[in-house]
């Protein structure tokens, strides 16, 4: 229709003869007329399936597939970390730090990516691993081309060193060195290194609690990791109007010990000093009060460094203090001469006739040197340690008393202590008291017991007669500074008031005051040598007391363990616990009760 | 009005015109102008203003969140910054209260272990125990005797060399 009618109009144009502006219309192409509607109906096609595409996706995104694919978004950018906990702290009893949990960063390397390091610059003079090792070289205070080492290679991951302080690790990461990147970790670090490292024990390096305190009391130290979930930006900050999800972590307790630190660290420079000079394989302290039963110091030497228990190869890492037991020797006698008062057999004045050696039923029992024949009282006995005199006195007394006060002083069961790996020490019962045990046992051979054990037993009578199990521990501390105790030590009466009292003064007779190895200046001390032979591991050499004698408060025993020849525990043992009771009456301010030690007729 | 001009319709043919015209005219009556709507600006503008100033708002916020976002992000990163600076604080204080490092610096300045402690009854302001002044005090300090008190080394921790040598400043 179009058509017609415009060459219909043509052609009056041409009849009308109108001027010749008209006649360029005329000579218009026809193909640029072309066909619109069709035109229009393709366009609109096209439009309509463009937006029944795109509308059918949007139908798609939006309505069927909307959750999951929200979902894949929020994952992308949703990051979920660990809180880690922190690990309680192990104080000691006046709240000074001895083992705490600190930041640290592993930091690793990809080595393939090294090389890229200041590719990109233009004034730099050597680029690539070269460039980074000497970057690298001073902050890790390592060789230049130790570091090149480090970093040559083909391993994706790999670590270059471990437990950096957060100071090295911002150093290094300021470098920007592509592939060198660091993590955070925790880690456990003990201040006073070896001092109480026994007791401390250590963790791994996953963090799992190996030994000691750290092992025994890993409930109340370790906490519970929390974690967060957060939809992250691309700049790595929280989305506000995102998800979050944290569950607080709960950091472990405090552990409170009853250890003092410096006195511990003086424990260990006197036993570490007798052992060197008597050229012993080891020994132990233990300083305890007497009334509590609080071990102030369990010292031994050789020790370790709890933050680096591995580093020698064969080094001791338990605790000889209770997992070493030995025979006892002469202080064992202490026990023989209390049941036999408790029991009313004997008084301190009772009188002994002592040969230098006396069969007893066709065993031979002699005193450690020779001498004439000797009128002692049962005081005499025990301040000249004679074993034929404590096998008289023990003689008036049935094996199964005798066995049942050992056992009632402790021996042959665990203290309680709460630390791993402790011995109970061996007391065999009297009915395998065959031949020479059934008088060996009257002077502390025959049967076996731990440090720990041996000077909390002696402690019963510096306690008037009561056993107080040992405790290392005083609690955990909370939140207000109060310390929550781990319930209460066991006590025990063994023997009476009146014994415990005559006890200590046949122990104070036996040292004379200011005149003896083992005397404390300024105090009455009291305390029993010890010395036995154990197998062929040479000699145990010990020395138990306690100050002051008329009131004491403070129980001290040391051991040398291995001595090569026979050296009594007053010559090895009883100058180390003089100069360690000192310290410890001196740190715990014990004054001086100012009365004279007490004297017992020795001889008749 | 049909069937009337029907029955008329010769006789009054020539003035039908006319007739019809006035007979036709409605009734004008003046009536009050409608009240014109007035203007739609107001409104528009008032909802213009709505829609801006939500969007404002919400522009303000999102821009308020995203900023106490990165805020958030900036104190925790001081925050452990902090920590870190403080527990390096911490460890050295350690370090230095270690008894076998107080010992090392007590004997530097020529001081002596005491031995013969005497106390003082405030009750009766009796003294208890004899004391003496401690020997020593005079010697050189280079020269006082560490022997045996070497037993106890530092812990392993401090032992290592001085591994940084940065300004403590980097990556702040």
């Amino acid at each position: 229709m179009a058509r017609s009618r415009s060459s219909r109009r043509t052609r009056t144009t041409q009849t009308t003869g109108r001027p010749r502006a008209r006649a360029g219309a005329a000579r218009m192409p026809q193909g640029r007329l072309g066909a619109p509607a069709v035109r229009h109906r393709l366009l609109i096609c096209l439009i309509m399936a463009a937006v029944l595409m795109i509308s059918g996706r949007l139908v798609w995104v939006q309505g069927l597939d909307a959750s999951a694919r929200a979902q894949e978004a929020i994952d992308q950018r949703t990051v979920t970390r660990t809180i880690p906990a922190l690990r309680g702290d192990i104080l000691d009893r006046n709240g000074t730090t001895m083992a705490s949990s600190v930041e640290r960063y592993d930091l690793w390397v990809n080595q393939l990516q090294v090389d890229e390091y200041l590719q990109g610059s233009k004034d730099a003079e050597v680029t690539g691993i070269d460039a980074a090792a000497q970057e690298l070289a001073p902050v890790l205070g390592w060789s230049v081309s130790d570091t090149k080492a480090k970093l040559t290679g083909d391993r994706g991951f790999m670590y270059l060193q471990k437990n950096v302080d957060p100071k090295v690790r911002d150093a290094i990461i300021s470098l920007k060195i592509p592939g060198i990147g660091a993590d955070r970790v925790a880690d456990r670090i003990y201040p006073a290194g070896s001092v109480g490292g026994n007791i401390l024990g250590f963790v791994g390096a996953d963090g799992s609690a190996l030994a000691g305190t750290e092992y025994s009391f890993d409930d109340e130290l370790s906490g519970t990791d929390g974690k967060t979930s957060y939809e992250r930006g691309a700049g790595g900050q929280i989305i506000p109007t995102g998800t979050q999800q944290t569950t607080p972590a709960v950091d472990g307790n405090d552990l409170v010990l009853t250890i003092d630190r410096d006195l511990q660290w003086k424990a260990q420079q006197i036993v570490a000093g007798a052992v060197d000079k008597w050229e012993a394989t080891g020994g132990s302290a233990v300083a305890m009060n007497a009334r509590t039963g609080e071990v102030l110091a369990m010292a031994e030497y050789p020790s370790y460094d709890p933050n680096n228990p591995t580093t020698e190869d064969g080094q001791y890492l338990g605790n000889r203090s209770i997992s070493n037991v030995f025979e006892p020797g002469s202080t064992g006698k202490l026990f023989t001469l209390a049941t036999a008062l408790e029991e009313g057999t004997a008084t301190p004045e009772s009188q002994y006739e002592i040969p230098y050696e006396q069969y007893f039923e066709g065993e031979r029992i002699k005193d450690s040197h020779y001498h004439p024949d000797q009128k002692l009282t049962l005081a005499g006995v025990l301040k000249h340690s004679s074993n034929v005199g404590t096998v008289q006195i023990s003689e008036k007394l049935d094996p199964q008393v005798r066995y049942d006060y050992l056992r009632a002083f402790g021996l042959g069961e665990t203290t309680g202590v709460q630390l791993p790996a402790e011995s109970a020490g061996i007391v065999h019962p009297p009915e395998d008291w065959t031949g020479r045990t059934r008088y060996t046992t009257a002077f502390g051979q025959g049967y076996s017991v731990n440090a720990l054990q041996m000077v909390s037993a002696v402690g019963t009578f510096a306690n008037d007669g009561v056993r107080v199990n040992p405790s290392l521990v005083s609690g955990v501390r909370q939140d207000d500074g109060t310390v929550r105790p781990l319930g209460q030590p066991d006590s025990t009466r063994v023997i009476s008031s009146d014994t415990a009292a005559t006890m200590r003064g046949l122990m104070d007779n036996d040292i004379e005051d200011g005149d003896n190895n083992a005397s404390v200046t300024g105090y009455a001390t009291a305390g029993k040598t010890g010395t036995a032979q154990v197998g062929d591991d040479g000699y145990t050499a010990s020395f138990i007391g306690f100050a002051p004698a008329d009131d004491p408060e403070i129980v001290v025993g040391v051991f040398v363990f291995g001595l090569d020849t026979f050296i009594s525990g007053n010559t090895a043992a009883a100058p180390a616990f003089s100069e360690l009771m000192t310290f410890t009456l001196q740190n715990q301010g014990i004054p001086p009760t100012g009365v004279p030690g007490r004297e017992y007729e020795n001889e008749w | 009005m049909a069937s009337t001009s029907a029955v008329h319709a010769p006789a009054v043919r020539p003035v039908r015109g006319p007739r019809s015209t006035s007979a036709a005219r409605p009734r004008l009556a003046i009536v009050a102008a409608p009240k014109t709507a007035g203007s739609s600006m107001p409104f528009t503008i008032l909802c213009t203003l709505i829609v801006t100033a939500t969007l404002a708002a919400l522009l303000y916020m999102n821009i308020q969140m995203s900023d106490t976002s990165y805020e958030i992000t900036r104190l925790q990163s001081q925050s452990q910054r902090l920590t870190e600076e403080k527990q390096a604080l911490t460890e050295t204080d350690e370090r230095l209260g270690t008894p076998q490092e107080l010992e090392r610096q007590a004997r530097e300045l020529g001081m002596v272990p005491v031995t013969d402690p005497a106390y003082i009854d405030l009750d009766t302001g009796k003294i208890i125990g004899e004391t003496s002044s401690a020997a020593q005090t005079e010697v050189n300090p280079e020269l006082a005797p560490v022997a045996p008190e070497a037993a106890v080394p530092p812990a392993e921790i401090y032992d290592k060399p001085t591994t940084y040598h940065g300004m403590g400043n980097e990556g702040v």
